[in-house]
């Protein structure tokens, strides 16, 4: 195998990354000289050697615990319950959540084999049973497992903890109705609000 | 709905063809001539499916690695042109020229609806093919319905899964409460349904007989044993846990469920002749033609293909006078049927494939 055949092989298991794609990064890293590959390549490596899954949450961050469950500023008492690590990077963008966060680590599905013991419930309970959690936000992804997921968690933290939240399910901003699907409308309308 | 032109081309036995239809066509051929082949190609862009086959493979010509089907057509009062090809167990649908990326965006786009031999199952005892009928009716004429349907099935395959695999109780529940709320809008589009069916049936059956009231339309259902109650599903699954935890399934609810036709007081199933028994489904399906006119505003191409083979010829020539009010027909018969003097007529027999 060349050393062309060796990156294009390796650049495929990225994700979104195909044939034509691949070949397209390889000549621009060849156009870029030896420097630009030089630091791209040890600052993949410095990256897997830093980053650590942290042991309270399941985020991934340099340090464990993670710079959310050691920095003693996040409001403790409530506890967002997200899949996986990408999920927090995404809500921490807001800048808005000042909780604490929980990975699962996927959703239940049994026939891909996924069952309950294989995701991070046993360190849920835990962190419930022994901390000041008084409120959990379940934020899963809107589809069947998801709801799955959502639907045993609730059955495990009844009567553990006071509250139990999911977001919200409907229209996003800036979106004309035309473009909505017939569910998501149907949705916003169960789950309207009052105006006070 | 009209269907103006259909071209063909690596197509079960035909390489490439073009057929052009008017409001009334007939096609005409000896077994093996490739009458059901054109029908077949039609409904395909209906449904993206052979009513024959589930297999889409055996559709290609023997030595080819594709079929092409094109469709141009009339709908609403404006020209389309529908294409499908299938090319390594892909379907690729385009409409007006435009790719059209999920196949269940292009449902419901082109209708027509398709009476053949296959009718008959609709009277068998076995309810699997009634219930097929029924859910994919309302599916074609409400779409929240059908995501409810496939929602259902793969919450199902799941809930039995850990039945099957004896798996942690609290998901079983999980998987209780997702199928329960499923099955909700599932039994009252059904419930609906089923009264609606019975006014159609009946009036055809007059049509028919020159009786009324012959027809009666009800519901079974699994979870209640008979007529159905306002009981939800979830509280069944709850009394009888054991029972399913010992059949290793899911035993009650819409999956399971039939739909019983009674003619004269006697069960469909328990019909005798095979006449009688084709002519329910042929009436089934008319009360899909006339409930598909009802949510879309417009009548689907009646497609008939050999439907009509275990009738005497009073009732084939009634149930013809029938069709004669809907805007386009295609037939298919062995020979040309004397009476319908005002058909097109496509000669398979005469042409060189």
């Amino acid at each position: 195998m060349t050393s062309f055949e060796r990156l294009k092989k390796i650049l495929k298991e990225l994700p979104g990354i195909g044939d034509k794609s691949s070949e397209r990064l390889i000549f621009f890293l060849i156009s870029k000289g030896k420097d630009f590959s030089k630091e791209l390549s040890e600052s993949i490596l410095e990256l897997s050697e830093n980053m650590k899954v942290c042991s309270i949450c399941g985020s991934i961050d340099e340090t464990d615990p993670c710079s959310i469950c050691s920095s003693g500023k996040r409001d403790e008492s409530i506890l967002m319950v997200l899949e996986k690590p990408r999920d927090l990077f995404i809500f921490e963008r807001t800048k808005r959540f000042n909780g604490l966060y929980h990975i699962l680590g996927g959703l239940i599905s049994p026939l891909d084999g996924i069952t309950p013991e294989k995701l991070s419930f046993e360190k849920l309970l835990q962190r419930v049973e022994n901390g000041k959690i008084k409120e959990i936000i379940i934020a899963l992804s809107p589809s069947t497992e998801g709801e799955t997921t959502t639907i045993y968690l609730t059955k495990l933290l009844k009567d553990k903890v006071e509250r139990i939240t999911t977001i919200a399910r409907g229209i996003p901003f800036g979106t004309d109705f035309e473009y909505i699907d017939d569910f998501t409308l149907q949705c916003s309308v169960e789950k309207r609000q009052n105006i006070d | 709905m009209h269907v103006k032109n259909l071209s063909i081309v690596n197509f079960r036995n035909f390489s490439s063809k073009l057929y052009t239809f008017e409001d009334r066509t007939m096609i005409t051929g000896v077994n093996g001539s490739g009458k059901t082949s054109i029908i077949e190609a039609i409904y395909y862009l209906t449904n993206f499916k052979s009513f024959r086959t589930s297999n889409d493979k055996k559709l290609i010509k023997i030595g080819e690695d594709s079929f092409i089907i094109n469709l141009e057509g009339e709908r609403g009062g404006e020209d389309f042109v529908l294409g499908i090809m299938y090319k390594d167990t892909k379907k690729l649908l385009s409409i007006n020229g435009n790719r059209v990326s999920k196949l269940i965006n292009g449902f419901g786009f082109f209708v027509s609806v398709i009476f053949s031999t296959y009718d008959k199952l609709l009277s068998d005892r076995v309810a699997l093919y009634r219930r097929k009928f029924v859910d994919r009716l309302i599916s074609t004429i409400d779409n929240e319905y059908f995501e409810n349907l496939i929602q259902y099935h793969s919450i199902l395959k799941r809930r039995n899964f850990i039945l099957k695999e004896e798996g942690d109780k609290r998901l079983l529940e999980t998987y209780s409460v997702q199928l329960s709320e499923r099955s909700l809008y599932l039994y009252e589009r059904r419930l609906e349904f089923i009264t609606y069916f019975e006014d159609v049936l009946n009036q055809l059956y007059e049509k028919v007989f020159e009786r009324k009231g012959l027809v009666k339309v009800k519901y079974f259902s699994s979870k209640d044993g008979g007529d159905f109650k306002d009981i939800p599903l979830l509280e069944k699954f709850k009394t009888n846990f054991s029972f399913e935890k010992q059949k290793k399934r899911t035993m009650f609810g819409p999956h399971l469920d039939d739909i019983l036709i009674t003619v004269e007081s006697i069960p469909v199933s328990d019909f005798g002749s095979e006449g009688e028994k084709t002519l329910l489904g042929i009436t089934l399906k008319i009360a899909e033609l006339n409930l598909i006119y009802e949510n879309i505003g417009e009548y689907p191409v009646v497609l008939i293909d050999d439907a009509f083979s275990e009738l005497d010829r009073i009732k084939t020539n009634k149930l013809l006078e029938i069709f004669e009010s809907y805007p386009q027909v295609i037939i298919t018969f062995p020979k040309k049927w004397e009476n319908l003097e005002n058909y097109k007529i496509i000669d398979l027999d005469r042409e060189k494939r």
